[in-house]
């Protein structure tokens, strides 16, 4: 990204509300996330993560507030020229039919593919690649229902990655893999920041999320009151070392926890049963 | 499993072989018959003059009509199956063939069955494939999701209804008008060629052709929503086309020759066990194979009670519904998974 510098963040959500046929699950949420940098998202289950994701790619249009890529505001853009830009890894998604893992991950080119256009050599280089990347070339002829949670969820994180465009949002990449290849993932989502990409990452493991991420938010959920239905808020945004503390995650989760640092600074959260 | 993805010299090889499978099936349809006739000889200028008109201005257009409507409602159900997210989604099942058919019911008794052959049917049968259409997404369509078992339950709820109201319109009919209804809700090709084929001559490969455009959108919509819209699928958008197009499709065939069942279902799924689930290389070869199956079927309708004829929808559905339970049974047996 470096010699075109643009003055715009990579993904800029200002102000956003959102919600599902009349309810309503975001109000005035604002974060930005620069090329180069991995922003992780927390909160508690249903507190609109996945949501914030969805308007962030387009998928969902929010209510009021503007998502910008690159400056350019996405409900002005086409669905195509939007999934040029933006990747998004689905919480939970599969084909209706067995589908080979490599087809898959080539549904990823689409965006780059004019009309009628047939699957070419770049095309299978670049998502073979994803493949590697991700550490499941072995499973390119397999099908993909077939595949365990984990294998599936790398498998994905593929698609998204040969989807290319300058942000990345996975959706809990990391919920079904073991600890080895939940270092793995957060490893490469570190790597592929690093290369110039936007990457935001939704996930529970504030542990792991302290430790790659260079700034983390934390969703607090919306509630009803006097029958008026509050979407979710940012309850605190920042460097982890900054915003992992007890308050933050009472306030997010309603639990109380302790919280220690590591060797390297990084927040360690200890829980009791 | 293979990985098979859709290069432009697999969809050549598909394509090619698909063209040859389809003439082995008109092949089969020009062959049989209850008059036997020396095609070899006919088509090397020779044969008798009742012979010549037997094979070319009966058999020969009727076949093609075969051919063509076989394509049609076969690149219809394949277009079908990934555009509700549902493998046993088919005009037929859905009602959709039902509703097309009480329109152009309608139509034959309205305007007599002679008089307006095709210009009043093929409109009325759009409507009642539309308003069959509405009935079912009405049923089946809470949150916006269509359920498998919502979806085949409101093809029945459908067809019932539409098969009453069909009911409705025999009973105060002529005895003549009954008979011919009769004979045409069954499905069949009886007496049809000429113009028929003309129509589904156009309007066929211009339908496949169509869907054909749509084929990669099909691949990440069977994927699902929240995929397809962030691959950059306009969904909505995507959706009503298909809607329009199979509608559209199914209506002309049904104008035609009344409801064929099942062979938007079977067909489909036997091209997608050879092909694999790729809509760039599945619509084209849903199209062939559908054009080989149904005069293949049609030439059976013709010689089993020869010198009768039976409706080929009675022989689709022979086939047919016994493929369906087995799919049913499979697709149950898929429920339980992350995707079913
Ligand atoms: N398609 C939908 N239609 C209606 N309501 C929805 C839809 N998707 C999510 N919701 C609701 O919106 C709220 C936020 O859901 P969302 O999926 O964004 O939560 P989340 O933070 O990602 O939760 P989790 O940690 O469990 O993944 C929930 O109350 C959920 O029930
Ligand atoms: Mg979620």
């Amino acid at each position: 990204m470096g010699d075109t510098a643009s003055p715009a963040p990579a993904l800029e959500v200002e102000r956003v509300a959102a919600g599902y046929r009349g309810t309503r699950v975001l109000s005035e949420i604002s974060l930005v996330c620069a090329a180069g940098e991995l922003l992780g998202v927390l909160g508690a289950n249903g507190c609109g993560k996945s949501t914030l994701l969805r308007v962030s790619a387009g998928v969902v249009a929010p209510t009021s507030g503007v998502v910008r890529v690159g400056g350019a505001d996405v409900s002005a853009l086409r669905a195509r020229e939007v999934a040029r830009r933006v990747a998004l890894l689905p919480q939970d998604s599969g084909p209706l039919y067995p589908m080979a893992v490599l087809e898959a991950v080539l549904l990823g080119r689409h965006p780059w593919q004019p009309a009628f256009a047939f699957e070419g050599d770049e095309d299978l280089r670049l998502a073979r690649e994803a493949l590697r990347e991700v550490d499941a070339e072995h499973l390119a002829e397999r099908d993909l229902a077939t595949l365990s949670g984990g294998e599936r969820q790398r498998v994905l994180l593929a698609r998204a990655l040969c989807q290319g465009g300058r942000v990345l949002l996975c959706d809990e990449p990391t919920s079904h893999l073991d600890i080895r290849h939940q270092a793995a993932v957060f490893r490469l989502l570190r790597t592929v920041a690093d290369a110039g990409r936007a990457v935001v990452v939704v996930t529970h493991d504030v542990n792991l999320a302290a430790q790659a991420c260079d700034r983390l938010v934390f969703l607090r959920a919306g509630a009803t009151a006097d029958g008026v239905a509050h979407g979710a808020t940012l309850e605190a945004a920042g460097r982890p070392r900054d915003v992992v503390t007890p308050d933050v995650l009472r306030a997010a989760y309603g639990i109380d926890v302790a919280v220690d640092h590591d060797h390297d600074g990084h927040p360690v959260v200890r829980r009791r049963l | 499993m293979n990985a098979r993805p859709v290069t432009r010299s697999r969809f050549v090889r598909v394509v090619a072989g698909g063209v040859l499978v389809a003439g082995a099936g008109i092949t089969v349809g020009l062959l049989i018959g209850a008059e036997p006739v020396d095609v070899p000889a006919l088509l090397t200028g020779g044969g008798s003059a009742v012979e010549r008109t037997i094979f070319f201005d009966l058999r020969l257009p009727r076949v093609l009509l075969a051919a063509l409507i076989g394509g049609a409602l076969a690149v219809s159900g394949a277009a079908f199956q990934a555009l509700l997210r549902n493998p046993l989604a088919e005009p037929y099942l859905l009602g959709i063939s039902g509703g097309g058919s009480f329109g152009a019911v309608l139509a034959i008794v309205a305007l007599g069955s002679a008089a307006a052959p095709l210009a009043g049917r093929v409109p009325a049968a759009l409507v009642g494939c539309l308003a069959a259409l509405a009935v079912v997404y009405l049923v089946a369509a809470r949150r916006g999701t269509l359920h498998p078992a919502t979806l085949l339950l409101a093809g029945v709820v459908t067809n019932a209804f539409f098969l009453a109201a069909l009911a409705c319109v025999q009973y105060v009919a002529t005895p003549e008008e009954s008979q011919a209804i009769l004979r045409w809700v069954m499905g069949g090709l009886s007496g049809q060629g000429g113009p028929e084929t003309l129509l589904l001559a156009i309007v066929a490969p211009v339908g496949a052709l169509y869907l054909f455009a749509e084929a990669r959108r099909l691949d990440l919509l069977a994927f699902g929503e929240e995929t397809a819209r962030s691959l950059g699928v306009d969904v909505s958008a995507c959706r009503k086309r298909v809607f329009v197009g199979t509608s559209i499709l199914t209506a002309v065939c049904v104008a035609v020759s009344g409801p064929i069942g099942f062979v938007g279902l079977i067909v489909p799924h036997a091209a997608r066990m050879v092909v694999g689930s790729g809509h760039r290389v599945l619509i084209p070869a849903a199209f062939f194979a559908g054009a080989a199956f149904l005069p293949a079927a049609d030439g059976l309708a013709r010689v089993v009670v020869a010198p009768g004829e039976l409706p080929v929808g009675i022989i689709t559905a022979v086939v047919g519904a016994p493929s369906f339970v087995a799919l049913l049974m499979r697709a149950r047996v898929g429920e339980g998974g992350a995707h079913g």
